[in-house]
């Protein structure tokens, strides 16, 4: 048995070519991406479309989102919701229907031999549906319970707040559903969103799992290849963040709770920007690399301050993403916990980091490499979303050879470039009257009213 | 053993190999897929169940010591961290003593105390174990604690299988529980932030406690705060001493990995381990009480648990309550989803099979939210309704036969990645079965009849014994 763990010598990493995906085209140019595995008698399906909530109008919030639940809950003349429940229930598959921020997804699971039925039946809820006006009532019905619940929990109102100080209430990343929103959509509403957005021309496919691809071609020929596509869509909302001036506190009282939720917020970087590499790898270093970090090290292990702590930059594949870092602490340590983030923000952004620390952090990502291709399904939804945003198929091959190559010079100049200490915004939720010292002396601070309007 | 396989799942079933090591300690083994990953499970059959007064929280304060390391890993240097460590527990234990006593030098000792921490704490390598995992690729890297059991995972590439041997191996062969009382600081967090500042973890705490009196499932897996601020590192370590044996531990290892030469490594680092009989978890707990009724009052939108106690996983009825719970909520075709939210009553209805744990009797569990405006007596009505139809009528053929199809489909679907397969092996090892059980599921559900389901649900679904706990609307709070 070896003394330490250092003296294990590991055989090299075994070889191995990943499965690659394959892609087809459908008579009306659909593109479709396919990876055969057979171990598991599965299959699944998975469509990716352009619409969201960035395109509903403001007055109006809730419709995509309603949009996607009635085509399901409603289903189509030949797959009536209620029927096409008990159906996909008898064949023991699973079949979804939902629409995000700003992509919507039609999907369907199952054994092999149920899923030309599961996929039938999607694509007759998708480009056929019924949107009946009482599963539009219950769909309205869901939201404004979800509305009365929403300042139940504090991360939950922490979230909202800070996507509001962030982005503006009016962006559509931060603007929610409200009574009278919800009020204001009509079953025409729903009709020409799904008109104008959710056509075949803006979709992409992915099956992966046990089926033969020549198959799997003809059934998606036959649901999706002479599909109707969307009229006059309309253009998506901005979703730029808002450019601070000053640091600012944004602060919303919740008084049933011992412990408050801290966001500290920047702007980040989309991901296809040259310096990402070397962002990934600092915000390793500073709070997303585990127990390693910079904050969980000393907010949590050495000062016991607490149990969620951690962040850094992320970066999305369409727009500008964000610098986050997050905390809950008790309430009695609320101004220290968030002074303690903010001195190894600055503490980013005064010293590279050590040699030593950017070698774990790199360590980390290259070793970890392999998982990107341990699954068919991760190497097809990776290749899916790269080909969705137009990134390249090589794209993370080459972050992974940038981030071999990353020097601690190279994170400081990134970092210095994007973080700007003085513009930082803090979201603070949680109950005042316990805290350790007033917000002021974090910056001036905005109390947000998130109370609920009656209905 | 004979026990064959359904020959649907002979192709994998025949890749499981079981070994017990001379220690009692038992491992699994799947080689599995051609990227090189494994993932590595340890599931040791302790866990709060195992507490007693006084120590609640103790089990899953001790699975975060378990990240801490040894003599070996994490330490600067041990010789003089173990002197400063029995410092620290020294002044520990005096203070407490003296706080309990409210003895006017508490605040002295209590300085002493932080001091002894402060020098212990300097000479910790803080995080050096979990670093070793990460820097080799690790991916995944947690532990749960539950009522039944206490878990240990990741994954690595498969290159690394002796760097996990060695790893996990020690950190129960010579675990240090260094920086504890940072630790425990920690662990408030967390029921600060699962249980105190959570309308949900509050309720679900208020339930067991009502629905368990006397009963190991009564009290909070993180523990209450009482005891969170009270027990020490001395007690933590008697613990791990009385529980932690091979006996009670069985490791897996799903990937690409060659079976023989996991086993070696697993004889070679686990196998010194010492063997010794772990004191016995506590007797089945006091019989269901009769029906209770509590309202938790709290700055939230209301909600409403149901609990009826159901015998332990082990019962040979328990693949009947996974039938009762799909067809009453498994999916928008349910009964409860087609009187509750279907009808707009209800924004969600979920029934849970078995909670909190399957080693004891538990609980039949449904929590139910009822739509904007509608009273939780309401919803109540409308659940119980449907629970007397199923006990008149049992469920019809067809309910059933979608039962199996989807229980098939969810057994394979939990079958695609190697971390959950690990786990499941391991916990269906641990259940007394054997692992080949986990095989059987389908087949299980297949020979179950309407007249089972029903005289299940009749035993089951009796008023007389439900523990009701509502979550109703306070003002306050509200931002």
């Amino acid at each position: 048995m070896s003394l330490s763990y250092q003296e294990i010598q590991f055989p090299p990493l075994e070889r191995f070519v990943p499965p690659k995906a394959a892609v087809a085209t459908l008579s009306n140019g659909t593109k479709v991406f396919f990876l055969e595995d057979h171990e598991l008698p599965l299959v699944s399906l998975d469509a990716i479309v352009r619409a969201g909530t960035i395109y509903e109008p403001a007055a109006k919030a809730g419709l995509a989102w309603l949009t996607g639940e009635t085509m399901h809950t409603g289903g189509s003349a030949r797959f009536p919701g209620d029927e096409a429940d008990e159906i996909v229930a008898a064949l023991g598959g699973d079949l979804a229907i939902s629409i995000g921020s700003a992509s919507g997804s039609g999907s369907v699971e199952s054994t092999s031999d149920k899923f030309p039925q599961l996929v039938e039946m999607l694509s007759d809820h998708w480009f056929h549906p019924l949107f009946p006006e009482d599963k539009i009532e219950l769909g309205k019905t869901a939201m404004r319970s979800a509305i009365a619940r929403r300042n139940d929990q504090v991360t939950q109102v922490s979230q909202r707040a800070f996507q509001i100080a962030m982005y503006g209430a009016a962006s559509p990343l931060a603007r929610e559903p409200e009574y009278k929103t919800v009020d204001a959509i009509s079953r025409e509403d729903l009709v020409a969103f799904h008109r104008s957005l959710l056509g075949v021309d803006r979709m992409i496919l992915g099956v992966v799992g046990d089926f033969s691809t020549k198959e799997a071609l003809e059934l998606l020929e036959r649901g999706f290849g002479s599909a109707p596509r969307s009229v006059d869509p309309p253009a998506p909302g901005s979703t730029d963040p808002l450019r601070a001036s000053a640091r600012a506190v944004t602060f919303a009282q919740k008084s049933d709770v011992n412990q408050s939720s801290i966001r500290i917020g920047g702007i980040g970087i989309r991901r296809d920007h040259p310096d990402w590499p070397a962002l990934r790898l600092g915000s390793s270093v500073l709070g997303t690399g585990g127990f390693s970090s910079r904050l969980r090290k000393r907010i949590r292990t050495e000062l016991g301050l607490a149990y969620s702590v951690g962040g850094g930059f992320s970066a999305e594949y369409d727009r500008v993403g964000l610098f986050q870092c997050v905390c809950q602490t008790k309430s009695e340590s609320t101004v220290l916990a968030t002074e303690l983030i903010l001195e190894e923000i600055e503490r980013m952004l005064a010293a590279p980091p050590t040699a030593e620390e950017l070698k774990l952090a790199r360590e980390q990502i290259l070793n970890a490499e392999v998982f990107e291709y341990d699954s068919s399904s991760r190497i097809l939804s990776r290749r899916l979303t790269l080909d969705y945003y137009g990134y390249p198929e090589a794209f993370l091959e080459t972050f992974m050879a940038r981030i071999a190559t990353v020097t601690p010079a190279e994170v400081l100049d990134a970092f210095r470039r994007h973080l700007e200490p003085s513009k930082l915004q803090i979201v603070i939720v949680g109950n005042e009257a316990q805290f350790d010292k007033p917000l002021s002396t974090l910056g001036p601070v905005t109390t947000l009213d998130l109370s609920i309007p009656n209905p | 053993m004979t026990t064959s396989v359904p020959h649907e799942f002979e192709a994998l079933a025949s890749r499981v190999a079981l070994r017990r090591l001379s220690n009692g300690l038992r491992a699994i083994v799947v080689p599995r897929g051609i990227a090189p990953v494994a993932s590595f499970h340890t599931r040791v059959d302790v866990g709060s169940v195992d507490e007693r007064e006084g120590i609640t929280g103790i089990a899953h304060m001790f699975e975060h010591m378990a990240f801490k390391g040894s003599r070996r890993i994490g330490t600067k240097n041990w010789e003089l961290e173990r002197t400063a460590l029995e410092a620290e527990e020294k002044a520990y234990l005096a203070w407490r003593a003296a706080r309990v006593a409210g003895d006017a030098q508490a605040p002295v000792l209590r300085a002493q105390f932080e001091q002894a921490q402060e020098e212990a704490l300097a000479l910790v390598d803080s995080s050096e174990y979990s670093e070793a995992i990460t820097r080799a690729g690790g991916v995944g890297l947690n532990a749960t604690t539950s009522g039944d059991s206490t878990n240990y995972f990741y994954s690595l590439p498969s290159n690394k299988l002796e760097l996990w041997a060695w790893l996990e191996s020690e950190r129960f062969d010579d675990p240090v529980l260094r920086e504890f009382y940072k630790e425990r600081e920690v662990v408030r967090e967390e029921r600060r932030m699962r249980t105190d500042s959570s309308p949900v973890g509050k309720l679900v705490e208020e339930a067991l406690l009502a629905a368990f009196p006397n009963h190991p499932y009564g009290r909070p897996v993180i523990g209450f705060e009482a005891d969170l601020v009270r027990f020490s590192r001395t007690e933590a370590e008697a613990f791990f001493r009385r529980k932690y044996s091979p006996s009670n531990m069985i490791v897996s290892i799903v990937g690409r990995v060659e079976p023989e030469r996991a086993f070696e490594a697993v004889e070679r680092y686990f196998g010194r381990l010492p063997a010794f009989v772990p004191e016995p978890s506590p007797p089945e707990g006091a019989p269901a009480p009769p029906a209770r009724r509590i309202e938790v009052r709290l700055a939230a939108q209301p909600m409403l648990l149901a609990m009826l106690r159901r015998p332990a996983g082990s019962h040979p009825d328990d693949p009947v309550f996974h039938v009762l719970s799909d067809l009453l909520a498994g999916g928008p075709h349910a009964r409860l989803q087609k009187a509750l939210v279907k009808t707009g009553k209800a924004v969600h209805a979920q029934a849970i099979s078995s909670f909190p744990g399957r080693k004891y009797s538990n609980a039949f569990t449904f929590l139910l939210v009822p739509s904007q405006g509608v009273a939780l007596e309401e919803a109540e009505q409308l659940l119980w309704k449907e629970l007397d139809t199923i006990c008149r009528e049992g469920p019809s053929a067809a309910e059933l036969d979608a039962v199996l199809q989807r229980a098939r489909t969810e057994f394979l679907m939990g079958l695609v990645a190697n971390a959950g397969l690990a786990r499941e092996l391991a916990e269906f090892e641990a259940l007394g079965g054997g692992w080949h059980e986990m095989f059987h599921q389908v087949e299980h559900i297949r020979a179950i009849t309407v007249d089972r389901v029903r005289a299940v649900a009749n035993s089951t679904f009796v008023r007389e014994v439900c523990t009701t706990t509502l979550l109703t609307h306070a003002e306050g709070g509200q931002p």
